[in-house]
């Protein structure tokens, strides 16, 4: 943790009616890192992944990102400042194919100013239409899906579905890569490739938050990692350190009793296409 | 509730609201105005708003002529008219209310609204205070049998369009075609009751009738279908748009026959349609350029007061429903005006053969005389304006 | 019997140009615009204006007011229809204000036209645009304004398919009709991309209106309300918010009304329309060409 934070998240609380999803979260991401984010069901995991890619507006706090305030920004205009995600259930467009799905992940131009000049000189028109194709088909190389390239999304299995939510988030060429249980539903085999893959692009810098139930994959993947239990940060530090706090022990043995409020938050939190198989839990 | 759902239900929502047209508008009924024996108040429930608007306008206008020329004149003497005109919006309820209060009030006498279902909305009411109605609505069925105050100032069309028949057997035109608007039941039963036989007597061959709702917005498919047979004529018995937008669909298709129609294509209705509606020709109450002096006098007054706008028919009705009005007052001398002594005026105006009007020598008709008839004039449309061809004579129909 | 096939095809021309901007709106914003009819006529209006005093020749009136048809509908969505997207997240109830808005909006823009025309139809002089007619051989025949309507109408059906389907626009449009919130999680401006949605389905909607104000000997604010009409009919049995289902559908219909006029009694052509939405639903309630779409509990 010597480089400089990109993202810093302050005292974040965030309610949702009568629900305090976030209670002063606090959470520090330096650059290049990969940090693991672990925690019981409905402890707050999404919900600050919501917060960061401003989906979800704070109720109280502060987020930064190179130490500028980014908790007014859009959504598209964060994903445009290089923010990118996955989604814990997919969400990929069924009515466009596997590299219409990756090139809209690209679609950031969206957010710029040049649209109207983009969109009335066919050249340039042309030209950025070349230029996110192939950035998509990049990115689909990497998740090794770029066969598929023309597969519809609903037709592969769920694990390659999630390969391609990464390829879409990659796509757009981030600084901060999001993944909300990238993993979840996936054979064995394939997280390690995944895992595999995000070491990679850590290698590459790109700074990424993975927020995962596995700890034998924050353990291989992570330098470090967050555990958050009721909406707060309970524990921070290398992986061992938190898999070792007795405050996340506790938490975790708890987890069978909040079985219940993990299916209210997947109900109330999730709004993927009905066609997306339940979640399937660890 | 699936969302195709939503379509019927939005179109019924859109369609009733478009309807209603605008604001409510107010009313400036005179409910309570003292009737001193030097003023003669009378109310006007009339359709200032709402879907027929462009009617009650007009005929709020001609009406205002009237008044103002009958004031000033010294026709009833020091009596003044005082118009009252209370907004019914186009709308049975609230001319049923309006027309409540108006006879509630002091008026000597009330006019009726344009639209059929609210002038027999209101008539009883009328005739239940005993106070003269007299109505410019276009069609009477059920209207005057109400009672013996329903009066009806305006020409039935039939009365006049034997001038068309006359007109197209005069031309020599051997066959026609006639197209008609299927959900107006005026013209539908004007078409298949009166002009098909009375042009066949002519000796002139109706080679079918077209029914069109008016809704149509598409005219090719029937101008080719009015076409084939290559009738020497075709008539248009239709409303609104339908008439320029059918005389172009026709010439743009290549008929170049003769296209007659019938009152609705008057009041610049066949601007839109340019030069391709000249030689278009119908029968209407009363153009401009009618020679009757008490017509000319309406075209003056009316030219003065709005030298931007031609007058037609509806600004005539009015200004006639007026006119039969004082008419009827000066004949019971020059007293305090009463209810009953308006009926009375009415009975004596209609038994001495009427009056002149906007439409020239106008007498009543009908069973108890409480009908008008209007001589009739048959004009040709040219160059954006109506010429006359013929001149009519009240009571036309009769002789046939 | 092929005056009546080009009759055929010059309406449902005329009915796919009315219809691909009220299916674009509905199919990715969910705005039922009831205001499309209005806005329709008041593209005519302007082609009227602009040319009653033989100023302005037809292609720069065409583009003017196809321009001007835009902006309202673009006005319409930023002063209202975003506002209302906004404010209620809940689907249902955004899709119902907005519809109680476009029936205000289209209740105003009829007044307005209305009130300037006292009422009256209108149409451009016969100086703004010289109507020939060519012989087919016969009695048939087809006049330029149709060939030009016709022309105009495949251009805008293919273009708008394509660009669907092609562009990064595209894309954005039909991934917004899918689920905007993940959209705009991509990086897309929904609020631009739903502002230049609403500007393309006013601006095709005054291409109508400029067309059919030549076409038609006359128009008045009822016909907008008329065409309306048949476009939910073509809609419906299209499958809402695909492209191509309204496109079949218009000339279906076309087909079908024209049929009616020339060989059945006329009168029930508006009948046909209604028919074949109640076939539909019966039969196929998802339209010729159901887009699969994502239905929120
Ligand atoms: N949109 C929402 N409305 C209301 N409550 C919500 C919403 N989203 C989340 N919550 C609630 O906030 C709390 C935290 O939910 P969140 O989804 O962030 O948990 P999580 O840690 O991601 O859990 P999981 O491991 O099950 O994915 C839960 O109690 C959930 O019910
Ligand atoms: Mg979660």
């Amino acid at each position: 943790m010597s480089a400089a934070p990109l993202l810093e998240v302050r005292d974040a609380s965030v309610r949702f009616g009568g629900v305090h999803a976030l209670r002063g979260a606090e959470l520090s991401v330096s650059t290049g890192s990969l940090c693991g984010l672990i925690g019981p069901n409905g402890s707050g995991k999404s919900t600050l992944v919501n917060v960061i890619s401003r989906l979800t507006k704070l109720t109280g706090g502060a987020l930064l990102m190179d130490g500028d305030e980014i908790d007014s920004l859009s959504a598209d205009r964060a994903r445009a400042a290089g923010i990118a995600r996955t989604f814990q259930t997919v969400r990929l467009l069924p009515s466009m194919d596997v590299l219409a799905n990756v090139m809209l992940g690209g679609a950031t131009h969206f957010a710029q100013r040049s649209v109207a000049v983009n969109w009335l000189w066919p050249p340039r028109r042309a030209n950025a239409n070349r230029t996110a194709r192939q950035a998509a088909l990049v990115a689909l190389e990497r998740v090794g899906m770029a066969a598929h390239a023309h597969a519809r999304p609903q037709a592969l299995p769920y694990g390659q579905q999630r390969r391609v939510e990464i390829a879409r988030a990659l796509a757009s060429r981030p600084r901060l890569l999001l993944l909300d249980e990238p993993t979840a539903g996936m054979s064995h085999h394939e997280r390690e490739e995944v895992g595999d893959l995000l070491m990679e692009l850590r290698r590459e810098g790109l700074t990424q938050v993975l927020v995962e139930h596995d700890l034998a994959m924050i353990h291989r993947v992570c330098d470090h990692a967050h555990a958050l239990n009721f909406g707060r940060v309970i524990a921070s530090g290398s992986t061992q350190e938190v898999a070792a706090d007795p405050g996340v022990r506790e938490a975790y043995l708890g987890h069978g009793s909040s079985g219940e409020r993990a299916q209210d938050s997947e109900r109330a939190q999730e709004s993927g296409p009905p066609e997306s198989p339940a979640k399937v839990s660890q | 509730m699936a969302r195709w759902a939503l379509a019927p239900l939005a179109l019924i929502a859109g369609l009733a609201i478009a309807a209603c047209g605008s604001s409510s508008g107010s009313s400036e009924s005179g409910g309570s105005k003292e009737a001193s024996s030097g003023t003669i108040p009378v109310t006007f429930v009339a359709d200032q708003t709402g879907l027929v608007s462009y009617v009650g306008e007009k005929v709020i206008a001609g009406m205002k002529l009237a008044v103002e020329e009958i004031n000033s004149s010294g026709e009833l003497g020091k009596r003044k008219i005082v118009l009252s005109i209370a907004n019914s919006n186009s709308d049975t309820a609230t001319a049923t209310t309006q027309m409540a209060a108006a006879v509630k009030s002091n008026a000597v006498a009330v006019f009726g609204p344009a639209l059929s279902a609210e002038a027999l909305a209101t008539a009883p009411l009328a005739q239940r205070a005993k106070v003269v109605d007299i109505g410019t609505l276009s069609e009477d069925t059920g209207f005057l049998p109400i009672g013996n105050y329903i009066y009806r100032l305006t020409c039935s069309q039939l009365r006049y369009d034997p001038l068309i028949v006359e007109h197209v057997a005069k031309l020599g035109l051997k066959s026609t075609k006639i197209v008609y608007a299927s959900d107006n039941p005026t013209l539908s039963e004007e078409t298949t009751e009166h002009m098909v036989p009375e042009l066949e007597k002519a000796g002139v061959k109706v080679q079918g009738t077209v029914g069109v709702p008016s809704t149509t917005t598409e005219f090719s498919s029937l101008a080719t279908k009015l076409e084939s047979g290559n009738p020497e004529s075709i008539g248009l018995m239709v409303v609104g748009a339908a008439n320029p937008d059918l005389i172009t669909a026709l010439r743009h298709s290549g008929y170049k026959g003769v296209i007659w129609g019938e009152q609705s294509a008057t009041a610049g209705a066949l601007v839109p349609a340019g030069e391709l509606a000249n030689g278009f020709f119908y029968a209407v109450d009363y153009t401009e350029s009618l020679p009757y002096e008490s017509s000319k006098k309406f075209t003056e007054l009316f030219k003065q007061k709005h030298p931007k706008e031609i007058p037609y028919g509806y600004d005539a009705n009015g200004y006639d429903a007026m006119k039969a009005f004082a008419k009827a007052v000066s004949l019971e001398g020059s007293g305090p005006v009463t209810r009953e002594s308006v009926l009375k005026g009415m009975q004596k105006e209609a038994a001495s053969g009427g009056f002149e009007g906007a439409s020239g020598k106008t007498i009543f008709v009908g069973p108890e005389h409480r009908d008008i008839a209007v001589p009739g004039v048959l004009v040709e449309w040219k160059d954006g304006a109506e010429h006359i061809v013929k001149l009519g004579t009240p009571g036309l129909e009769q002789q046939q | 019997m092929l005056q009546q096939l080009i009759n055929a095809i010059v309406f449902g021309s005329v009915l796919t140009l009315f219809s691909l901007g009220l299916s674009l709106a509905w199919g990715t914003l969910d705005v039922l615009n009831l205001a499309h009819g209005a806005v329709f006529v008041f593209a005519g209006f302007i082609t009227y204006e602009l040319t009653k005093d033989s100023t302005m020749s037809f292609v720069p009136t065409l583009i003017v007011a196809s321009l001007a048809a835009g902006a309202v509908t673009l006005a319409l969505e930023l002063v209202a229809f975003r506002r209302i997207r906004l404010h209620f997240p809940a689907r249902r109830q955004a899709e119902l204000s907005m519809l109680v808005v476009s029936v205000g909006a289209a209740t105003v823009i009829g007044e307005v036209v209305s009130h300037q025309t006292s009422e009256a139809a209108f149409s451009p002089p016969a100086s703004a645009f010289s109507i020939h007619r060519y012989s087919l051989g016969g009695s048939v025949g087809i006049t330029n304004i149709q060939i030009l309507i016709v022309v105009a109408a495949i251009i805008v059906a293919v273009a708008l398919d394509q660009g669907i389907r092609r562009t990064r626009y595209g894309r954005a449009i039909r991934a917004l009709a899918y689920d905007p919130t993940t959209t705009q999680l991509l990086g897309v401006n929904v609020g631009a991309v739903a502002a230049a949605t609403m500007f393309l389905a006013g601006a095709l909607a005054g291409l109508a209106g400029v067309m059919l104000a030549i076409y038609l000997g006359g128009e008045e604010v009822a016909t907008g309300q008329d065409y309306l009409l048949t476009a939910f009919a073509i809609l419906i049995v299209g499958g809402v918010g695909s492209i191509r289902g309204a496109i079949v559908s218009a000339y279906l219909i076309a087909l079908a009304e024209t049929a009616v006029v020339a060989y059945g009694p006329s009168q029930w052509r508006d009948g046909v329309a209604f028919l074949l939405i109640l076939v539909m639903l019966l039969v196929r309630p998802q339209g010729l060409f159901a887009r699969r779409r994502f239905q929120r509990a």
